[in-house]
């Protein structure tokens, strides 16, 4: 039974987090731009145009790229703000780093407006330079946030996983109890490494927690959040050693 | 007193016919009468006939399958050390770390894609005619990659 809400829950957790990692949606369909890229190397190359034809051409396919990488940029952002938006917690540090986030993507939505409004009066130069400026801005500061949305979203899936560690050790604890366990050497430290070991997971859950707080870089978010999660995982094989021990002094 | 004579006597003494008569009412009505088929009592045996068979092949399917109470009453089964609900639990988090290491691996794409010029995807640039459907099955170009050369 607890196999199936394991796997069910596995299986929400996939359903949640992965969204937010293709929500820069560079494949789909609507953001696609290879045709447009293709039709101003042509117009570039094209010997039959004109000088201002050809600028004039150029200009336009240009713009229709930019309004179209504008309108995906925004569609992106909806998309990973809602995945935010569908973090449930009853932690306020993070319903308040929701608050924050959620800001943040409004400034994006707005900045976007801003850029397509200059698009109309550019020329060829106000073009390329937009472009370098656009694509700066989305690698300093969009990416950053789309990432740290997907940290935060794995970070309070994690909390679940630490709620039924730490139960699963007071059971394990009152089992112990019980059934006089403490007495035997190899289970007394067995047990005292895994109350050593939740705790260490647990301080390292709580620094990937600062980490999100603080805006870290997404990199460094992630990896202590990954090193908290193994620091886990090495609780449940203490748990399973623990297990091993009690089969033995208990046949069953 | 010719003890014979009197014992004669016993042969002629009769019953007082009114005792008689109570004795043989009371002695018939205590012998029940023959059962009545009413519905209910129909109802009532159909029950009792169908709950005794499905306890009897319950009972049969418990055995032939393996069944074993003690199974249940496992003080192992019971405890909080049940191997099966921790490797569940584990594997949860196997998958979560799984996750961590693509969101990891996204987060340093996108830092690294800051530092690097954007590779302008061969089939962009030398297709003057690709059609909708060609370009949406063709290697695509991120955002990024995409301003980079409109940047040149």
């Amino acid at each position: 039974m607890k196999k199936i809400v394991f796997a069910f829950l596995a299986a929400s957790l996939l359903g949640l987090t992965v969204p937010v990692f293709f929500a820069r949606a560079a494949n789909v369909p609507n953001c696609v731009f290879d045709k447009q890229l293709a039709e101003l190397k042509a117009t570039q190359t094209n010997s039959d145009l004109g000088y201002l034809e050809e600028i004039k051409a150029e200009l336009k396919i240009r713009k229709n790229i930019l309004s179209g990488i504008i309108a995906c940029a925004e569609g992106n952002a909806e998309a990973t703000q809602a995945n935010l938006n569908a973090i449930s917690s009853n932690d306020s540090d993070i319903n308040n780093l929701k608050g924050q986030m959620n800001g943040k993507f409004e400034d994006a939505k707005n900045y976007y407006e801003t850029q397509n409004g200059k698009i109309n009066d550019l020329g060829l130069k106000g073009s390329k330079d937009l472009a370098t400026s656009l694509r700066e801005w989305i690698l300093d500061n969009y990416h950053p946030l789309t990432d740290q949305v997907g940290n935060l979203t794995l970070w309070n899936t994690n909390q679940d996983l630490f709620r039924t560690a730490s139960n699963r050790l007071s059971q394990i604890t009152q089992t112990i109890k019980t059934l006089n366990l403490g007495d035997n050497e190899d289970i007394a430290a067995l047990y005292a490494l895994s109350q050593k070991d939740l705790a260490n997971a647990t301080a390292l859950n709580q620094t990937a927690k600062a980490d999100l707080l603080r805006f870290a870089p997404p990199t460094d978010t992630a990896n202590d959040i990954k090193i908290s999660l193994d620091a886990l995982s090495q609780t449940y094989k203490d748990f399973f050693d623990l297990s091993e021990a009690v089969k033995k002094l208990l046949p069953m | 007193m010719d003890l014979f004579h009197e014992l004669k006597k016993f042969k002629k003494i009769d019953p007082d016919p009114a005792y008689v008569r109570r004795s043989r009412e009371m002695i018939l009505s205590s012998i029940p009468e023959d059962p009545v088929l009413s519905p209910w009592r129909i109802l009532v045996h159909s029950v009792q006939f169908g709950s005794a068979v499905t306890l009897a092949v319950v009972l049969l399917m418990l055995v032939l399958g393996g069944f074993s109470a003690w199974r249940f009453l496992s003080p192992f089964k019971l405890s909080s050390l049940d191997p099966a609900s921790l490797k569940a639990e584990a594997q949860a988090i196997d998958i979560q770390i799984q996750l961590t290491k693509i969101n990891y691996e996204e987060a340093q794409k996108a830092a690294a894609r800051k530092a690097e010029p954007a590779a302008v995807p061969a089939k962009a640039a030398s297709a003057p005619a690709a059609s909708d459907s060609q370009a949406s099955t063709s290697q695509t170009s991120s955002i990024e990659d995409v301003l980079q050369q409109l940047a040149q």
